[in-house]
């Protein structure tokens, strides 16, 4: 299953998504001028929808709101560089983004903090990377669905020959075994590198790859530490784009 | 103190206040100004409540939930950013978030969603209000649904007034996931058009 993230403003906007894909979207919208505009008016759009089914409510509710507001103190603006979105320097920008995929590491996958602590310097550096698939006009993600817990999201863009992959549930293996991720395309599985999941079970993997829009489907199996040229075993996760 | 909240209760909107923006409001409802507040609750309540019995339904739940959405208006009111679209998005999609994390909450679901399809008109009649203030607007939003094809309003209609899912959505009519995402936003945006907003 793949999704266009530029395609989503309108199910984000009915409130339609569920909430890890919020999540990405969310991250995207801090990079994408142009879907920030976009949520803007759909909103506007779905307020006047809102008249179609406008009914007075009862009389009563309005005393017992404006007695709530009464005693209901109003909370703080938020910090100026909270708001200024828009003009935001290209930095904090990325920032957000590396603050948004943590978000989503963190809240969707579970992940300990400490360890996403100790790669913050990593993260730093990739998050250049990282903005630029979330921001790139083809950016797609695929989910990766598996055995028990296993699961995992990958975004990528082919115009920018990169991807980012995140798992999370995949079971401790043994030093002689690992994950390794494979990118399917008509002429069979390619290596793309070996998954190693943390002491929490999650693994985040980026690549870059020179022909990506050729890709049909996403696997990742466990091979010999190492390895293999070609998979050796079934899939203990895989998607589809 | 009582004495004050009668007034408040009492409180009708003064003309000075009618007249004024929903954005010229707003700021005065950030100085916390309940007079401001009061003719806010005016000008939107009837969209919130409608908006959020159409999802939820029950009489009950529906009233909790858009005092709920109002008080949130008025705790978040110095958060409130014009820059980022016009009062009434920012305050309807309150009430919509609202009421749809409500539904989600409760495990109710698949009782709703089989409701959802049984009574789904294709145009809400039965709640839709008197309220005259509101009848241009339904008559340019009706003219502006026309425009749209039949799965497009559809599947608008399911999320935004069942408050389903678009996985829900797309079982429900039985299309793939990806064009109920598809559809979504190009139904939106053929509606944006049609009704001519700017935002």
């Amino acid at each position: 299953m793949s999704a266009d993230l530029h395609t989503l403003a309108g199910a984000y906007v009915l409130h339609a998504l569920p909430s890890d894909e919020v999540r990405f979207f969310e991250a995207h919208l801090t990079a994408c001028d142009a879907c920030r505009d976009e949520v803007r008016e759909l909103r506007a759009t779905t307020a006047i929808l809102s008249a179609m089914v406008a009914e007075r409510p009862p009389d009563h509710m309005r005393d017992e709101v404006m007695a709530a507001v009464d005693v209901t103190r109003q909370l703080p603006a938020l910090p100026p560089e909270a708001q200024e979105r828009p003009e935001r320097s290209t930095l904090a920008r990325l920032t957000a983004v590396a603050a948004g995929l943590l978000l989503v590491a963190v809240v969707a996958l579970g992940s300990v903090v400490t360890r996403m602590n100790a790669r913050v310097n990593d993260l730093q550096e990739q998050a250049a990377e990282t903005y630029d698939v979330l921001s790139a006009p083809d950016v797609t993600t695929v989910e990766l669905t598996g055995r028990g817990d296993a699961h995992g999201r990958m975004v990528l863009s082919a115009e920018q020959e990169r991807a980012v992959v995140v798992t999370d549930g995949l079971p401790a293996l043994d030093e002689n075994r690992t994950y390794q991720l494979w990118l399917i395309a008509g002429g069979g599985p390619m290596g793309a590198g070996l998954l190693r999941p943390g002491e929490d079970g999650q693994a985040v993997h980026r690549l870059t790859a020179s022909d990506l829009s050729d890709v049909q489907q996403i696997a990742v199996t466990v091979e010999p530490a190492g390895g293999s040229p070609q998979p050796t075993t079934d899939p203990v996760l895989a998607g589809e784009l | 103190m009582a004495e004050k909240l009668r007034r408040l209760r009492g409180v009708r909107t003064s003309d000075e206040v009618g007249a004024i923006s929903d954005g010229a409001l707003m700021e005065r409802v950030a100085r916390g100004d309940q007079e401001a507040f009061a003719a806010l609750y005016d000008r939107f309540s009837g969209r919130a409540f409608g908006l959020v019995r159409r999802v939820l339904r029950d009489p009950a739940q529906s009233e909790e939930v858009t005092q709920e959405v109002f008080v949130e208006v008025w705790q978040s009111a110095r958060r409130y950013d014009a820059a980022q679209g016009a009062v009434a998005g920012w305050l309807l999609t309150i009430a919509h978030r609202r009421a749809v994390d409500r539904v989600r909450s409760e495990q109710a679901a698949r009782n709703r969603d089989q409701q959802t399809l049984i009574d789904q008109p294709e145009r809400p009649k039965d709640v839709v209000s008197e309220q005259v203030e509101h009848r241009l607007e339904r008559e340019q939003v009706r003219k502006a649904l026309d425009r749209l094809t039949d799965l497009q309003r559809e599947a608008i209609e399911l999320a935004y007034f069942g408050g389903n899912t678009y996985r829900e959505v797309s079982e429900l009519l039985d299309v793939p996931l990806g064009t109920i995402k598809t559809r979504l936003r190009d139904g939106l945006i053929r509606l944006r058009d049609a009704m001519g907003v700017t935002a």
